[in-house]
């Protein structure tokens, strides 16, 4: 009884919001096959195996290891509160790298990718942040060139923005080939956990993850995992082969790519 | 950290309901056509537990350890900024921390019987500063998800997949205020291809004390879990006080399916919190 007397003197001072709202579900797919992707992220050896794919000649340009802009401690210390006292933040940077994917068949895809982040904010305390009110803009583009087969005539384009996560739009892009058109888009999805194997029940279970999905004529092919940590590979078994080289290449450069911003 | 008020509150809040023996309120239509089960052997811990209900039993848990791992999760190199902080002995670390937790055990009631398998999933992603005043972290986002495979012994009975998530995102989240409860993400299902069982979290305030009379507790707390099919209610998972509801009238399949989705849910080790 005392601690019921107690918690309603301390709720005397407290306000509490309502409970949460009706949210949609998330979907799930079980179509979709996991692959364990490895990584090697070491400073001079990077690259990336998955699915029967694995990356050669991983080359990173010089410009990839400078960044560029102001120097602010206050960035650092004060971002946990999302209180920002800083006045100015310039950002430079830019990640410039091309590998080749190789199969077992010998080099099945070969990528060039170029990534530019540019921020230019200005804070204050009592009003949020908006670069368009200069008319500055931040910029978060990544674009890249796939030549799948060594087949010049055809060669899939890339182009995402916002993957950096620098403004509160969606983080997406769109790989193109005359009429042929693969989206992706950061999603949480439930996938399944391992693949499908005679009599094994653990092939039943599913988990929820966050990543990028790709999407060919509305449909979804597959997917890659957005975090680093216990990265996988989905992908449906029955698709096209070359749909299925683009989207590892695609794969690829989302593992493998610098966060320029956090 | 700035959860830790909420955290008080509703330990403060959970303490006293606990000490002050109060029942999550089920509806009377549905109770008067219920059986309620008091569940045991989930008190204190134990290395391969055992629970029952009514008449209701499930064989010893076999369950591994809760493994975790985690590691900075950001693919790039270090700024200028990280660079001059290190010399002060501060750092600004994106960290995820995952953990996985497989078990399985059969139930049974005396005529029928079921395996079931679990997994469960966490996954929290965390910005950790450290400083020579100390160590302070803010939840980025979070997801958790349980899922398990029903398999009911007898031979037509075709196998029950059981799917159950709760997600946070940070940058979704509409709650700013100390005192303001996150918005997270709740949702579970189970289904055989032919019928589905949705699994809604009962979060609440309203509970019912000793004498019957219904009240108001201080914050609202998850009591209980409740499934339906369509729009009628089948059970009720009781995870404040551990009872189990199970609807009278259902045939005696159904009514194993009901109880293995219910010892599942009790039986979950990882409550990951967004905090």
């Amino acid at each position: 009884m005392k601690k019921v007397y107690i918690s309603f003197l301390l709720l005397l001072f407290v306000s509490l919001a309502h409970a949460q709202q009706q949210r949609d579900r998330v979907g799930v797919d079980m179509q979709l096959q996991p692959y364990k992707v490895s990584e090697r992220l070491l400073p001079f050896n990077r690259g990336a195996d998955f699915a029967g794919y694995r990356t050669k000649t991983f080359r990173r340009d010089i410009r990839s290891w400078f960044s560029f802009g102001s120097i602010n401690i206050e960035n650092e210390i004060l971002k946990i509160d999302g209180i920002p006292l800083y006045k100015k933040d310039k950002h430079r940077s830019v990640d410039i790298f091309s590998f080749s994917l190789v199969a077992d068949s010998g080099v099945v895809a070969k990528t060039e990718c170029r990534a530019i982040f540019r921020k230019n904010e200005t804070f204050s305390l009592f009003r949020p942040k908006d670069s368009s009110f200069f008319k500055i803009k931040n910029v978060d583009f990544l674009q890249a060139r796939i030549m799948v087969d060594a087949d010049t005539s055809n060669i899939w384009y890339m182009a995402a923005a916002n993957l950096n996560g620098s403004e509160n739009d969606e983080q997406s892009g769109i790989i193109r080939c005359g009429e042929k058109e693969i989206r992706f888009a950061k999603a949480t999805r439930m996938l399944r956990d391992e693949p499908v194997g005679r009599d094994k029940v653990s092939s039943l279970f599913t988990s929820l993850n966050i990543v990028y999905e790709f999407t060919y004529k509305d449909e979804v092919i597959g997917a890659v995992s957005f975090k680093q940590s216990g990265r996988k590979f989905w992908c449906k078994d029955d698709l096209d082969a070359t749909l299925k080289k683009v989207m590892a290449s695609v794969s690829t450069v989302l593992c493998l790519r610098n966060d320029l911003f956090y | 950290m700035k959860y830790i008020p909420v955290i008080i509150v509703a330990a403060i809040g959970i303490v006293s309901c606990k000490t002050t023996s109060i029942n999550v309120a089920v509806p009377d239509q549905f109770a008067s056509k219920a059986t309620q089960m008091k569940v045991s052997g989930l008190n204190g811990w134990q290395f391969k537990p055992q629970i029952n209900f009514g008449n209701y039993q499930t064989s010893k848990v076999k369950t591994g350890w809760i493994v975790s791992s985690g590691g900075n999760d950001r693919n790039s190199g270090i700024t200028n900024e990280e660079r001059l902080l290190k010399v002060f002995n501060m750092s600004h670390d994106n960290i995820t921390t995952n953990s996985k937790n497989k078990f399985q055990y059969s139930i049974q009631d005396g005529n029928l019987m079921a395996d079931i398998y679990c997994l469960e999933k966490a996954s929290k992603e965390e910005v950790t500063t450290k400083t020579p005043l100390g160590e302070f972290s803010k939840t980025k986002n979070f997801q958790y998800s349980f899922s398990a495979a029903i398999l009911p012994q007898t031979v037509k009975d075709e196998q029950w997949q059981l799917v159950f998530y709760n997600s946070y995102d940070r940058s979704k989240d509409t709650a700013r205020g100390w005192f303001d409860q996150p918005n997270v993400e709740h949702e579970g299902y189970a289904t055989n291809g032919k019928q589905l069982i949705d699994i809604r979290p009962i979060i609440t305030d309203r509970v019912v004390g000793k004498d019957g009379k219904e009240s108001k507790t201080l914050v609202k707390i998850l009591m209980a879990y409740e499934l339906k099919i369509g729009d009628g209610v089948i059970g009720v998972i009781d995870v404040f006080n551990k009872n189990v509801w199970i609807y009278n009238d259902l045939d005696n399949n159904m009514k194993l399916v009901v109880a293995s989705i219910s010892s599942a849910i009790l039986l979950r080790k990882l409550e990951l919190s967004h905090t």
